[in-house]
């Protein structure tokens, strides 16, 4: 048994020496190299473990300083002479690493133009019709929503607050199809905490559910400012595939399309490894005289107003709510997000 | 470049083909270069234009609403049936997608209630009539035709040749493998089931009994399907309230087999040729198969994450293919329930189907007889070893 262990300690520290030798040809610490932790872990010896992981480290260290002041000179060189530096390292992220996903939308592309334009947000985006939202919340709320209403409300100037007054969902739409509403927004609270919302398009769907969280209302915000009464523009980032397509257009067709009218509020929808993430800021651009003789330069000035929150898309529905005997075109299943690089948005 | 050398190409030459039909009034064409390359299934064809938004004639909003049919039919070729809402049937050529007719089957007076007149089933009829396909469809409304080519003409002019009237709200329609019976499936009434022949009602079910606390189900038969090789005795029901039914007409009115499947809508069921196992699909993306003679479910065909619209059972091999909104064509095997392809079709399909293979008489029985030759040689090499 002892001989067995011996000469394993034996093999070890021969490999090390290899290791030693390689490390010379490429930098330990590289993206594609194994880690000083892996050229280490199989020294059984903890003492001698240890001294060659600090060598090895510093070493490493050294390498990718030098490395850096490299490149930094040559950028440096480069801009000196006006040319092209190297090419920017570009770090990998889970989004730019995501799988590839094959209805990622492709621009100009005539079918789903031809799906688009006759759907169900078809005539909100020919300015056929304004939105108008009725927005309610479930059976019995607390405080706090009432708080997260008030600021909902000022960021959809498009919406009016119904009490529940422990009404079905299906009356609620059946009421605001024959009033004119175009959507109807319920949002649900648990144990004081808002944490879903219930999204359903009139008159014929389709319905979305999100879970709602990481809520922050404006006076929980440093620095925030009071919305003004006014429509805010919106901004709709990476709703890139069918799936967020469609969605984001659902999201869209709850505020007002005017190509040209012009806001200092923007309400921005970002999408990113299918989390929604809202926020609600407001802009200006002010033109600022630097010194006394200085050309005017415009400046951006933005601030935040809140609320903000986070949304997950757990179904889509199409049709009007009816979770027991609806067709969902989207359903959320725990083990979809078994691969963390498989995103459906 | 080849991507590797494939082993089994002489087992799959022939080729498979799906038509798909989508929301926008396309029908799709989807092939595989065989059997067990199904990854490189790809779209051949697309037939139609995207007309739900705009419309040439001007009077009709079109858009599919029901699978297409078709058998073997004139002059070699097949014919594939669109219905499409408002009472409308297209036929189209099964190869060129060029459009023969259009059968017109909607009454004019209702033609202004959204919907209502959308054709729900569709079947061609074989045996019935020497060699002249006929065409079964019946509408949401509850009116059934027969269509046949008239007499004389050359397929360019079909006429009604039977007519009658089931109950209203039909949601399903299957005819059975012999079309001598027809099953009916509605929103509001039980499962009825006539005879194609005399027109005439021949069985109609009873709800599954009352429960403990003496509550029935509303009644909506979502999906039927005869189970072969009963003598169309055993229909199998899917309800709109995820129940599912087995009804024997030889053994009384009340189901046999009641059980619960998943929590949505059952969507469509299609059952294998010996009439053992049914797959169940259902509004929530769940696909799984039920054992007939176990009466429980027996595994599960992985990948849909919307409502599956559709099944399809290819005839003679085991592969499953399912069309639904989440615009993925999927095709399963259904041995190992393992997913063969999936192909992005970029709208909502509403129906799929195998087509019969496209070269009958000459390619297809040729790459079949390889395989029992291939394996003959390897049996008649054990025996000259053992010898």
């Amino acid at each position: 048994m002892s001989e067995h262990r011996k000469s394993s300690r034996k093999e070890g520290k021969k490999d090390s020496k290899e290791d030693s030798k390689k490390r010379k040809r490429e930098p330990i610490g590289s993206i594609d190299g194994p880690t000083v932790g892996q050229l280490t872990s199989h020294i059984a010896n903890k003492q001698v473990r240890a001294e060659q992981y600090a060598k090895l480290k510093h070493k490493a260290k050294k390498e990718k300083g030098a490395e850096r002041r490299k490149r930094q000179e040559e950028v440096q060189r480069a801009e000196n002479l006006g040319i092209e530096g190297p090419r920017r390292k570009v770090p990998k992220t889970i989004e730019n690493t995501r799988e590839k996903d094959v209805t990622m939308i492709a621009p100009e592309d005539a079918e789903v133009e031809a799906d688009d334009a006759d759907d169900e947000f078809a005539s909100y985006f020919n300015r056929e019709q304004a939105p108008n939202v009725l927005l309610t919340t479930s059976y019995r709320p607390s405080k706090l929503m009432f708080q997260f209403l008030a600021e909902m409300l000022e960021v959809l100037p498009c919406a009016t607050f119904y009490k529940r007054q422990g009404i079905a969902l299906k009356k609620i739409v059946k009421y605001a199809t024959a009033k004119g509403f175009t959507d109807v927004a319920v949002f649900n609270e648990d144990r004081k905490q808002v944490n879903g919302l219930l999204l359903i398009h009139l008159p014929a769907g389709p319905t979305a559910h999100f879970r709602l969280s990481s809520v922050k209302l404006s006076k929980d915000i440093k620095g925030h400012g009071r919305a003004a009464r006014m429509k805010p523009e919106l901004i709709l980032n990476h709703f890139d595939t069918r799936l967020g397509h469609r969605l984001g257009r659902m999201l869209a067709s709850l505020f007002h399309q005017d190509p040209s009218f012009k806001s200092r509020q923007v309400a921005t929808f970002h999408n990113q490894r299918d989390c929604i993430f809202f926020r609600h800021h407001r802009y200006i651009f002010e033109e600022k005289q630097k010194g006394k003789e200085g050309t005017p330069q415009v400046v951006a000035h933005l601030q935040e107003l809140g609320p903000r929150f986070t949304l997950k898309l757990q179904s889509l529905q199409s049709g009007t709510f009816n979770s027991k005997e609806g067709e969902f075109e989207f359903k959320y299943k725990s083990k979809m997000h078994q691969n963390r690089r498989r995103f459906v948005l | 470049m080849p991507k590797r050398k494939d082993p089994v190409v002489q087992f799959a030459g022939v080729p498979v083909r799906l038509l798909v039909c989508d929301d926008l009034g396309i029908v799709k064409g989807v092939q595989a270069p065989g059997v067990h390359r199904f990854e490189d299934a790809q779209v051949v064809s697309s037939w139609g234009e995207p007309d739900r938004a705009q419309n040439p004639a001007g009077c009709l909003a079109v858009s599919d609403t029901t699978p297409q049919a078709q058998g073997p039919g004139l002059a070699g070729s097949f014919l594939a049936a669109v219905g499409r809402t408002f009472g409308q049937i297209s036929l189209l050529d099964g190869q060129t997608g060029q459009q023969q007719l259009l059968l017109n089957i909607g009454s004019s007076k209702s033609s202004s209630s959204n919907g209502s007149e959308s054709v729900v089933g569709l079947r061609f009829l074989m045996t019935q009539a020497c060699g002249r396909p006929q065409l079964l469809s019946c509408t949401h409304h509850g009116l059934v035709h027969i269509h046949a080519p008239a007499l004389g003409s050359e397929g360019d002019i079909w006429e009604p040749t039977a007519q009658w009237t089931v109950p209203a709200n039909v949601s399903s329609m299957e005819v059975s493998r012999d079309e001598s019976c027809m099953a009916v499936g509605c929103q509001g009434s039980e499962l009825s089931i006539w005879d194609v022949k005399s027109q005439q009602q021949t069985f109609l079910a009873k709800s599954a009994k009352p429960n403990r606390i003496g509550l029935v189900d509303p009644p909506w038969c979502s999906a039927v399907a005869f189970l072969p090789g009963s003598d169309n005795s055993k229909v199998l029901v899917g309800t709109g309230k995820s129940k599912l039914r087995l009804y024997d007409t030889k053994h009384g009115r009340r189901p046999v087999l009641d059980l619960t499947f998943g929590q949505s809508r059952i969507t469509s069921l299609a059952a294998e040729p010996d009439g053992n196992r049914v797959w169940v699909a259902n509004a929530a993306g769940q696909i799984e198969v039920l054992d007939v003679r176990a009466g429980n479910m027996a595994g599960a065909a992985k990948g849909a994450s919307g409502s599956v619209r559709c099944l399809a059972l290819h005839p003679t091999e085991p592969l499953l293919a399912s069309v639904g909104l989440d615009r993925f064509l999927r095709v399963h095997s259904t041995v190992n329930r393992k997913q063969l392809c999936a192909v992005y079709l970029k709208q909502k399909l509403n129906g799929v189907t195998f087509c019969p293979a496209l070269s009958q008489h000459e390619a297809a029985p040729e790459p079949e007889d390889k395989v029992p030759e291939a394996a003959d040689r390897r049996k008649d090499k054990r025996k000259k070893h053992s010898k």
